[in-house]
């Protein structure tokens, strides 16, 4: 008579209608009365007396009725929460058991969807860092570099101390104007002796910029004046380093370049000035002006403009100060005070590489999504008898294709947090293998954002390729399902169809990612081999520093400096030693003029900025550059010799006779140089300067050479020259030894590392594809096992069977090469935009991809095709 | 001295009705006349008080309810007691009982 079963509450609706809920409480209500009425007129009171008493019993109807409609519906309402709630439950619970029965299925699925998404969350954590989220300072997007900087050509000249003096007024323009300088001294102490970089600030800069002092105390103004104790504070990373991240720190000493210093703080973990300049992690922090920071050549001003103000007028306000405060100089009308956005001092083609490599790997997650859900396909293929069961029990079409979403949205849940680890991974191992100039790399962190971000992606990603799936299956026929004809019925054209197409997509997808990829390493390629001019084998060169502080004499310096190369010359091995101001791909920069002798002056250009090597005797013979003409200049007191690149001799000589010619480099001057020789063009070290001639002018012209080349031969060329060179005198202090070979590979590091991580992405992507076209193949063997069987009864060749299933996945193959190959051409503007220098129309490029694209399929389809051909037609016909 | 029953003390109507569920689901009416049948109409409970409770009952999670046809072959609500409303019931009841205890006992002491 009565049950109360709970499956009936699946059947409420999930928000019952107030209707129903006061239609309730009413007839509850009205058969209690009907009761009572129906009991009392069987005692024998009359019917009209009957009611009455009933209601007289009740109490107040009305009342109790608004009152009881109010309760149930919101009870009603809780009861369909709590339903729909627990059958959530019901689907995940029978979603995981199934995900655990199907273990490797799952296992393929999860470490699939998490590749994925953890190298999307990967790049989406550099590209939030480097390129959204640059500068990890307070208002970043008001914060403004200054430098003196030429209208006319590129050049910016670092500002002076006594310009923030006169920029440090109050102004409607600016909030403030702090400085900063960096170098790298020798740090003595505790035996330990290591070159470091340090960074010296005005007092106010580190609490502008958001910098805490976690020990001790920051930096006052008492601490700049020439006559005040030397202090210093530590990066948090060298207090740990040095100190142990004890509190003894505080109060030691240290010796900068000879110099005592006192430790008064440590700064917070984490703050730097790298992402403003990329310039090296600072360990120590000096006041600048203070007595311990050498004399700053490279001051930076950071200047923090009011709301509103932009660069332009903070730049006209910042030029007024100079003139109110009486500021002139000649140098300050060429290279007038302008502010910039900090990104303008990036590398312009970073962001472009990271949009790069987002769209790479965006291409690699929907890949990844295509092999998913051609799996997830596959899946309910094989799981068709289930659904047709469920559908015959009455299972509704939406119910079904709920627990499939159900179920890709677990895979998604388990694959995102495998992405995570992925990504977490791919990080580290990015930290540790980035080129030296990319320092920002090491602040990339899986912040809260970017993992919202990447949740957001895999729940996408789930809906994506679930649906497909979900859709097929809730088509179950349950019919077919219980009488067996499951798979024909059930594996539509629809499936097959959507995973072919995926298929083509998938190998297309890879297709441009090798494309990519292949440009890459070609550009990489052409990069390396353009002629520097010089032998890089067997070169090397050494730093040489001499602290003005401790030997101030010139000859002196430059004694110590002949020394010490005549002390390395004398070293076996060594064929070869010159002094220079700067190894080979370095040079210095002449401001001046470039006045031919016997041509007009009117008919000459006035001021140009000229790329200038300070080269000692030998210089070319030491770093193996063969001079297109004439000699190297002989060096000495009465000569004035220089040599000229063959661009510029080319240029300003068009009819020759360059050399011979006699130039001066200013017009006030009367030191008259003759070119005696014409060396390689050094376009492709000396970028930038296109118009101006690179000179290689004897040292000692303007500044002696603070360099050794050296040219050795053997096995191990450089053994000996460090320590030879710090025998010489105690005061030499030295950098490590640089091989030419090794600046080389520094110098084309950025490139090699983005070309790394895109050839990764697409050997990943070829291997997703290749692994998504062999399911498609292997499955459809499968289902023609019958077929196939049949075919080999009535004599086939294996041969020819396997030629069927491999022309299958050739067309397959195909079709993805010709798509694949018009996305490449379609991207090619893009992808011209995003790479200056990259050529995209690359025959070879393209075949070399097309062909790895089309061994890497048909190897896919060679593993079913085989099977295909070895199918025994005797348990293929006996079974199914 | 009249012998009109009094209000009902708090929680008394509520454990009546756990009480009367405890022999098996019953609709509101039959509720009522269980309860006046046992207490001799000496608690005489007006029935808009009774459905409130079996309402708050049903909120708290202590009985739940279902609708089924009543031997007069009519629908009617049915109320039953869930694992949740049993437990209530045996808790209330051992209260209830120390507290007539109690009350009987000071009652005895009274009397000479």
């Amino acid at each position: 008579m009565f049950e109360l079963p709970s499956w009936r509450r699946l059947f409420r609706l999930p928000s019952p209608t107030p209707q129903s809920a006061a239609a309730d409480v009413d007839s509850e209500l009205e058969f209690h009365l009907q009761m009572r009425v129906d009991e009392l007129v069987a005692l024998g009171t009359p019917e009209a007396e009957a009611r009455r008493e009933a209601l007289r019993r009740f109490g107040d109807v009305a009342a109790a009725r608004a009152d009881l409609r109010l309760q149930s519906r919101s009870r009603e309402r809780r009861a369909g929460w709590t339903a729909w709630l627990q059958d959530v439950g019901r689907d995940v619970l029978f979603g995981l058991r199934g995900l655990r029965r199907r273990r490797g299925f799952t296992a393929v699925a999860v470490v699939t969807i998490g590749l994925g998404i953890g190298l999307t969350t990967a790049v989406l954590a550099v590209v939030n860092r480097l390129v959204l989220h640059p500068l990890p300072y307070p208002n970043p997007d008001r914060l403004a570099t200054v430098s003196l900087a030429s209208s006319e050509t590129a050049m910016q000249i670092s500002p002076n101390l006594e310009l923030l003096g006169a920029w440090r007024v109050p102004s409607p323009d600016r909030e403030w104007v702090e400085g900063h300088d960096s170098e790298e001294l020798l740090l003595e102490g505790d035996g330990i002796t290591e070159l470091v970089q340090t960074r010296s600030v005005t007092p106010g800069l580190l609490p502008a910029l958001g910098a805490r002092v976690v020990r001790g105390r920051g930096i006052q103004p008492a601490d700049t004046t020439a006559g005040a104790t030397a202090v210093a504070l530590l990066a948090y990373g060298t207090w740990r380093r040095r100190f142990g991240g004890s509190a003894e720190a505080l109060g030691a000493t240290v010796r900068l370049n000879g110099q005592v210093v006192t430790i008064v703080g440590v700064l917070n973990q984490g703050f730097d000035l790298t992402p403003l300049d990329q310039g090296a992690r600072a360990e120590l922090w000096l006041p600048l002006g203070g007595p311990a920071a050498e004399k700053g050549t490279s001051l930076r001003m950071l200047v923090m403009r009011k709301p509103g103000v932009t660069v332009e007028t903070v730049s006209g306000a910042l030029r007024a100060s100079l003139a109110s405060a009486g500021i002139t100089s000649q140098m300050l009308q060429k290279f007038p005070p302008t502010a910039f956005e900090p990104g303008a001092w990036d590398d312009p083609d970073r962001e472009r590489t990271l949009w790069l490599l987002t769209f790479a790997v965006a291409l690699v997650l929907a890949i990844a999504c295509a092999n998913v859900a051609a799996l997830l396909l596959g899946q309910s293929a094989a799981r068709a008898q289930e659904f047709g069961v469920r559908a015959a029990l009455g299972a509704g079409r939406t119910r079904v294709m709920r627990q499939l979403l159900t179920e890709s949205l677990l895979l998604g849940v388990l694959g995102g947090g495998a992405g995570i680890a992925v990504a977490w991974t791919a990080l580290w191992l990015t930290r540790a293998a980035r080129p030296a100039n990319l320092l920002t790399l090491d602040d990339v962190a899986l912040e809260p954002g970017v993992l919202l971000l990447a949740f957001a992606v895999t729940l996408l990603v789930a809906v994506l390729f679930g649906a497909a799936p979900a859709w097929a299956a809730s088509h179950a026929d349950a019919g077919s399902a219980l009488v067996g004809r499951v798979r024909r019925s059930f594996d539509t054209r629809f499936g097959r169809s959507l995973r072919g197409t995926l298929v083509v997509g998938q190998l297309a997808a890879s297709l441009v990612l090798m494309s990519g990829a292949g440009l890459l390493l070609r550009s990489f390629i052409r990069e390396r081999n353009i002629p520097l001019g010089f032998e890089p084998g067997g070169l090397g060169w050494v730093r040489v520093d001499i602290p003005r502080r401790e030997v101030p004499l010139e000859e002196t310096r430059r004694a110590l400096m002949d020394q010490a190369a005549a002390a390395v010359a004398a070293l076996p091995g060594i064929t070869q030693v010159s002094v220079a101001g700067d190894g080979p791909m370095g040079y210095g920069i002449t401001q001046g003029e470039f006045l031919i002798e016997g041509r007009p002056l009117s008919a000459q250009e006035e001021t140009v900025i000229m790329p200038t090597r300070s080269i000692g005797p030998g210089y070319f013979e030491t770093i193996g550059m063969q001079l297109d003409q004439g000699r190297p200049p002989v060096i000495g007191p009465g000569t004035a010799e220089m040599v000229i690149d063959s661009e510029s001799a080319r240029r300003l000589w068009p009819s020759g006779g360059s050399v011979g010619s006699r130039v001066k480099l200013s017009r006030g001057s009367n030191r008259w140089y003759t070119i005696v020789g014409v060396a390689p063009e050094q376009r492709a070290l000396v970028s930038g300067f296109t118009d101006a001639p690179s000179l290689f002018i004897p040292a000692g012209e303007w500044e002696y050479g603070s360099t050794l080349l050296v040219r050795a031969r053997g096995a191990d060329p450089f053994q000996g020259v460090s320590t030879a060179v710090r025998s010489v005198d105690s005061r030499i202090r030295i950098r490590d030894l640089t091989s030419a070979e090794s600046a080389l590979d520094e110098r084309l590091a950025g490139r090699r590392f983005t070309m790394t991580i895109v050839m990764g992405f697409a050997g990943l992507a070829l291997l997703l594809a290749a692994v998504g076209l062999y399911g498609v193949v292997a499955l459809a063997v499968g289902q023609r096992t019958y077929e196939i069987g049949v075919r080999i009864a009535l004599g086939a060749a294996p041969s020819a069977v396997r030629g069927m299933v491999l022309r299958q996945g050739l067309v397959r193959i195909g079709l993805g090469t010709g798509l694949g190959l018009a996305l490449v051409a379609g991207l090619g503007q893009v992808l011209r935009s995003a790479l200056s220098d990259l050529t995209v129309w690359d025959p070879v490029v393209w075949s070399g991809a097309g062909l790895v694209l089309a061994g890497a399929g048909i190897l896919a389809c060679w593993v079913p095709a085989r099977r295909a051909s070895r199918i025994d037609p005797l348990i293929a016909l006996r079974g199914d | 001295m009249t012998k009109q029953p009094k209000d009902l003390l708090h929680g008394t109507l509520d454990v009546l009705i756990l009480r009367a569920l405890a022999a098996g689901p019953h609709h509101g009416y039959a509720v009522s006349r269980w309860i006046e049948d046992r207490t001799a109409g000496l608690l005489a409970i007006e029935d808009a008080a009774l459905y409130k409770a079996l309402h708050r009952l049903e909120d708290q999670g202590a009985v739940a309810s279902d609708w089924g046809i009543s031997e007069t072959n009519r629908k009617a609500k049915y109320y039953q007691l869930t694992r949740k409303g049993r437990a209530a019931l045996r808790t209330e009841a051992a209260v209830w009982r120390r507290y007539a205890g109690a009350v009987a006992a000071v009652l005895r002491g009274a009397e000479p």
